[in-house]
């Protein structure tokens, strides 16, 4: 690997890491742990540590959690959601929720990750750091290859409402042949993300506490084939787990176990 | 550039690339007890470290990262006592825990372990026992099944918390010993002693393979193909070699070819001889093409890049049914195939196994119902957390040193001779501490790789597996389809039971006859029938072991049994249940007894003479009397109120057992030696070819030594496994070490002691008393006078060494077996299945064991539970797939998942004790039995909790679903 002319930096501003990037011909962002390695042409390591990306704060209603905060620190701000903590002890062993940057870990995320699942349900949204850009999560795992700014600074999550997440393996902690993650947005009203197949799936939403949502989420589920499971039991699987989640999204507002 | 970083509260300079990760950093500084776990996703957690107080992963961190932060490592806890003149505080709570727990096996992940409970108690002194899971779930083990590193953890936190009252004893849990027979008192052996190699391992001492580094080592990377099958039509290495800080390439062309098998076995090798280090074709996905070495493993991985290789594809097989179809492209066709007993490559068949006991044409006839199904099981991967690793080099002498994770060194050195273009004498093969094997290290895989390029270029060179590699081009178990036919009375009666296999070696023909005989010999010998059917089974064992363009089978531990009993154990219950007989009764109703030949000792002995046997010990049916007992079987099976969750009609539970048989030592052909030597102050050096790959064999074996020599196992120092020094042992393989390795200890102390006594004579002579040797003890590390004098053996020794009629008193001994006695075994399991989803929670596995008399429990008790969690991974979610064109599914520990300490079921160990007289302490085998139950008692569970009928493991949520839809048996009757 031609290293002889890499440098390291280490920036405490904003204004600091876009002067040090801005004439450089190829850079890599170091955001916390990951596993990706800085390609062979790289010649400006950017350590983006000190930049106090790694906070996490509420507004009322949002959990904001800054792109350097690891997953161990997003699961204890949302430790008031049981079902979160699931997703996150599904999704890898503590080693691992305390070394991955939540910027790094969203750069690999993909339809498997039963905390996206959680995520997408929750409805979050991403403010990238170096140039501000807004998304909703969505906007970011369509286009995120098209973003120029590989820095997240931010996840924005409503957490207050309720919450629920399903999830099959083949074991307890097995990542998911199928998971399912259900918000109530608004009364009645629930926003629903299916993860398990490689591909990501479109979220869906229901309206109406007597809609089962089965026929939405089989549809869904059609063409769900991949090497872990066929389309037929996942349609079958992910009309079961939307129905626990929906009974558990049901409990939870009557008990108004959210914050 | 420059880097600073604080480790262990010590300021530490040094020089690294600004890439480097801060795993290679610490190691490079000396902190070598984080290791390597060859994964990119940093899934294993070997290489633990603690910053800022938390548990990382070092491989997912740069060093420059790192800086400015607190890290600390296992080098900064505790250490040996006793240092000499130093003056040391010893082992912190932690470590003392896991020591006497037992909780160190292999030992790899055992700093990573410490680390993380050293986190976890500092924020949390109370912790419970899911809590401690939870902390531990960060790293991966393989050989625990996380018993005994818990047990340790949660005592741990009870002594630093100091509370009144808190027991101050031991943390070794002893498990349920049940005798079965009278067992004879002795001191050491049968007692749990402390390992001998825990103390190194809980400090991370540099013990490891990859942790002696020799200046100028060079780092090596191999090109394996991207295609299943395909000629090689040209490979261009002139841009490789021309980059700088490569030492050299290899192809095909540059190194002379020698036939060879992998297959670490006894000459002579029971199996074709199909590999060479490198090839003009390809015969799998990850098949090797060619060798780099280089400067640092980053310049040797951009070197494979600069490889340029034409391939012209030829059709792959990949199902093992299309492999003897006509017209299949014939995978082996080198003029140089050297054939074994009836291998074909012609056909694609490795090997052919055709056993026929009485007559199963004339017990089907006799049966009032036959039942017949067939039965698939996976390819599996052992999946240690070391990865396969050699470091080669020439030693001053001009010999080339092999120092290597293997299983088989004497194998290594004898195979790689003409490999490599030398004589045996001019090679040495050392094996350090082992990270785990399990059988994929029982195999000569890399050690050429290393080799060839020490040749080349002259200096040392490390080669260390990837986590893919370990996937994609190491060994696994051999998939196999299997046909069960089996006739019965109406009573339960066995009349005649048949067992057609076909099994896939994948690309190369390693263990291929040897494993599947396994298949047929260790699981279909368990049933015998009854009455007269028992005096004269009628049983039928084929099989044809095919080539498939896949990475190649291997050894697994269980070496083929596993894939016996799933089939044979689902059916055996099918069929007690369609008889309406009690699962345990059937079983009891028509397995061996003692003193019944195994049948099929009187018929197969791997393509050597038949060496009938009779089973004089079997323990079999107490084992199933207090497995049933400890699970609660009379309260559980058939009692629906157990089977339902109140107020969850979807979730029903299950119970469910297999009846198990597996081998000790292979008669006739396994051999061990041993040398002991007496030192100046009364100890002993104990040499031993045989390897102890966290088994505890080392201590296992020095216990024996110290039971005869009347002193502790801390009197006996023992080496093993280095060529050069340590008398020949085929390896830690077929259940063997303790039988037969022990037994060659046994009779050089013996020998020793017969010395020892004969000095003791002079010495109580000196003092006016005159006594005959034979009626000397030893014991406390003395020899006794009838009377009661006594002299130390040190003084004995110091006289012998020293005094007059110098002497070293030593002696030499091997030993093989005209006899292989099976161990026993009765596992139990409960589940609870989800309906809705067909998920399947096992809750509940127990283990009763009849291993002979049990040498040591505790460590004992560690083998059944680390195999018994390998053999739950093989029930219900390991598995290797591949695509039609052989690309692999599972490359990395995500994708092929193995249990975290944080969703294991509860696992328990019953020991049942009988006294097998060909042993000196009456002994058998424990290591791979625990590998042989598992799967087909959760595949009995789950068909009891809902009639999901599976006949193919492992156990995944759809199977069951689909079950549950859809039944689909066939009965013939």
């Amino acid at each position: 690997m031609k290293t002889e002319k890499m440098s390291y930096i280490r920036p405490t501003s904003l204004e600091e890491l876009k002067q040090a990037i801005a004439n450089v011909r190829s850079y890599a962002l170091l955001a916390g742990g990951g596993s990706a390695k800085p390609g062979v042409d790289v010649r400006l390591l950017v350590d983006t540590q000190a930049l106090g990306l790694d906070q996490a704060n509420w507004d009322g209603q949002n959990l904001k959690v800054g792109g350097l905060a690891t997953l161990s620190q997003l699961g204890h701000s949302l430790s008031h959601l049981q079902d979160f903590g699931q997703t996150l002890a599904i999704e890898s062993g503590l080693n691992v929720r305390n070394t991955l940057s939540l910027s790094n870990w969203l750069s690999m995320a993909a339809g498997r990750s039963p905390v996206l699942c959680g995520l997408r349900a929750l409805d979050a949204r991403v403010k990238m750091f170096i140039t501000g850009r807004e998304l909703t999560l969505e906007e970011f795992l369509r286009c995120q290859l098209q973003i120029d700014d590989k820095l997240v600074g931010e996840l924005e999550i409503p957490a207050t409402r309720p919450f629920a997440f399903e999830s099959v393996g083949r074991t307890p902690l097995d990542l998911p042949i199928l998971c399912v993650g259900v918000s109530e947005v608004e009364p009645g009203k629930y926003r629903i993300a299916v993860g398990g197949p490689d591909m990501l799936l479109p979220v869906l939403y229901l309206e109406g506490y007597e809609n089962s949502g089965e026929a939405e989420i089989r549809r869904l589920l059609k063409t769900s084939d991949d090497q872990w499971a066929s389309a037929g039991y996942r349609q079958d699987l992910g009309a079961t787990l939307l129905a626990r989640c929906l009974q558990k999204c049901i409990q939870q507002a009557s008990t108004k176990e959210t914050r | 550039m420059k880097l600073t970083l604080l480790i262990n509260q010590a300021l530490i300079e040094c020089e690294a690339e600004p890439t480097a990760r801060l795993l290679d950093v610490l190691r490079e500084q000396g902190y070598l007890s984080a290791k390597s776990g060859g994964c990119v996703r940093g899934e294993c957690g070997a290489c633990t470290v603690l910053m800022d107080g938390k548990p990382v992963n070092s491989c997912m961190f740069l060093a420059v990262q790192a800086q400015g932060h607190f890290l600390e490592t296992v080098e900064a806890r505790g250490d040996n006592p006793q240092q000499g003149w130093k003056r040391s505080t010893g082992f912190d709570a932690i470590q003392q825990a896991f020591i006497e727990s037992g909780s160190v096996q292999c030992g790899y992940c055992t700093p990573a372990m410490i680390l993380a409970a050293r986190a976890l108690l500092a924020s949390n002194p109370n912790p419970t026992e899911q809590q401690v899971r939870e902390a531990l779930s960060g790293v991966l083990c393989r050989c625990t099944a996380y018993v005994k590193p818990v047990q340790a953890v949660l005592k741990a936190a009870e002594l630093m918390r100091a509370e009144p009252g808190a027991s101050t004893g031991s943390t070794k849990e002893e498990p349920r010993m049940v005798d079965l027979d009278e067992i004879p008192a002795t001191l050491t052996v049968g007692k749990s002693e402390t390992k001998v190699d825990a103390a190194k391992l809980v400090q991370g001492n540099p013990a490891f393979t990859a942790d002696l580094q020799l200046a100028g080592t060079l780092h090596a990377k191999v090109l394996r193909s991207p295609v299943a099958h395909a000629r090689i039509l040209s490979i261009n290495v002139e841009k490789a070699r021309a980059l700088p800080g490569v030492a050299a390439v290899l192809t095909w062309q540059d190194i002379p070819r020698v036939i060879y098998s992998t297959a670490g076995q006894s000459d002579p090798i029971p199996g074709p001889l199909d590999m060479v280090s490198l090839d003009n074709k390809v015969r799998f996905v990850g098949d090797r093409v060619a060798f780099v070495a280089a400067e640092t493993s980053q310049i040797a991985e951009e070197a494979l890049g600069l490889i340029e290789v034409a391939y012209e594809e030829l059709p792959a097989i990949i199902d093992m049914r299309d492999a003897m179809r006509p017209g299949a492209v014939q995978i082996h066709d080198e003029p140089d195939y050297v054939n074994f007993d009836k291998s074909d490559p012609s056909q694609n068949l490795a090997a052919e196994i055709r056993i026929d006991i009485g007559s199963v044409e004339k017990g089907f006839a006799e049966a009032d119902r036959i039942f017949e199904q067939e039965y698939v099981v996976p390819k599996v991967q052992q999946a240690h957390i070391e990865p396969h690793v050699t470091l080669t080099y020439w030693d001053e002498d001009d010999r080339l040193v092999i120092r290597t994770s293997t299983q088989v060194p004497f194998h290594v050195r004898r195979q790689m001779a003409p490999v490599l273009g030398l004589p045996v004498k001019r090679i040495r093969v050392v094996k350090p501490r082992i990270g785990g094997g399990f059988g994929n290290k029982q195999e000569v895989l890399i050690e050429d790789v290393a080799a060839h390029l020490t040749i080349v270029t002259g200096r040392p060179v490390l080669y260390e597996m990837s986590r893919e590699e370990e996937f994609i081009a190491s060994r696994s178990r051999h998939p196999m389809r299997v046909r069960m036919k089996t006739g019965v009375k109406l009573d339960g009666t066995i009349t005649a039971n048949e067992m057609k296999v076909l099994s896939d070696t994948g690309a190369y023909g390693c263990h291929a006859l040897t494993v599947t005989g396994n298949t047929g010999q260790k699981s279909m010998g368990l049933y015998v029938g009854d009455g007269e059917y028992r005096k004269s089974p009628n049983i039928r064992f084929h099989a044809d072991i095919v080539y498939t363009n896949t990475p190649p089978s291997g050894a697994y531990r269980g070496y083929g049994v596993p894939q016996g009993y799933w089939p044979l154990e689902r059916h055996m219950e099918h069929i007690a249940r369609a008889l309406g007989v009690d699962p345990l009764e059937f079983r009891i109703k028509n397995t061996l007894r003692p003193g019944e030949y195994q049948p099929f000792s009187t018929a197969w002995n791997e393509g050597r003479e038949p060496s009938p046997e009779i089973v004089e010990t079997v323990g079999l049916t107490e084992c199933v009397r207090q497995g049933a007992r400890a699970i609660g079987w009379a309260e559980k099976f058939g009692n629906p109120v157990w089977h339902s969750v109140p107020g969850k009609p979807h979730l029903r539970r299950g119970i469910g057992v297999a009846t198990v048989m597996q081998g000790t030592a292979i008669p006739y052909l396994d051999m061990g030696g041993a040398s002991i030597k007496i030192n100046d102050d009364g100890s002993f050096n104990l040499l031993v070819g045989a390897t102890d790959l966290g088994t505890g064999s080392d201590t296992v074996l020095a216990q024996m030594a110290a039971e005869v020599l009347g002193v502790g196992v801390g009197d006996v120092v023992v080496y093993s496994s280095d060529t050069d020094f340590t008398p020949f042992d085929k390896g830690a393989y077929a259940s063997s070490t303790t039988y037969i390795s022990g037994t060659a200890v046994v009779k050089a102390a013996k020998e020793v002691a017969r010395q020892i006594r004969q000095r003791a004579v002079m010495l109580f002579a000196d003092q006016g008393l005159e006594v005959e040797a034979d009626k000397v003890l030893l014991r406390d590390g003395c020899a006794w006078a009838p009377d009661g004098k006594s002299v130390t053996l040190a003084e004995i020794a110091l006289d012998a060494l020293h005094h007059r009629k110098q002497e070293q008193i030593m002696a030499v001994a091997s030993y093989v077996s005209p006899s292989s006695p099976p161990p026993f075994a009765a596992q139990f399991a409960t589940v609870l299945v989800d309906t809705g989803t067909g998920q399947v929670t096992v809750e509940e596995l127990i283990m009763a064991v009849d291993g002979g008399v049990i040498m040591n429990p505790v460590a004992a008790a560690g083998q059944i539970e680390g195999g018994i969690a390998q053999a739950l991974g093989y029930g219900v979610c390991e598995e290797m797939v591949y695509d039609p064109h052989g690309q692999p599914r599972e490359k990395d520990l995500v994708d092929y998942h193995i249990f975290r300490a944080d969703e294991m079921p509860a696992i328990e160990t019953i020991f049942v004790q009988t006294y097998e007289k060909t042993h000196p302490f009456g002994a058998k085998a424990v290591a791979e039995i625990p590998l042989d139950g598992a799967a087909p008692a959760i595949g009995n569970a789950v068909l009891d909790a809902c009639g999901a009928e599976i006949f193919n493991n492992p156990i995944t949520p759809e199977k069951v679903w689909k079950a549950l839809h859809d039944i689909n048996k066939t009965e013939v009757g």
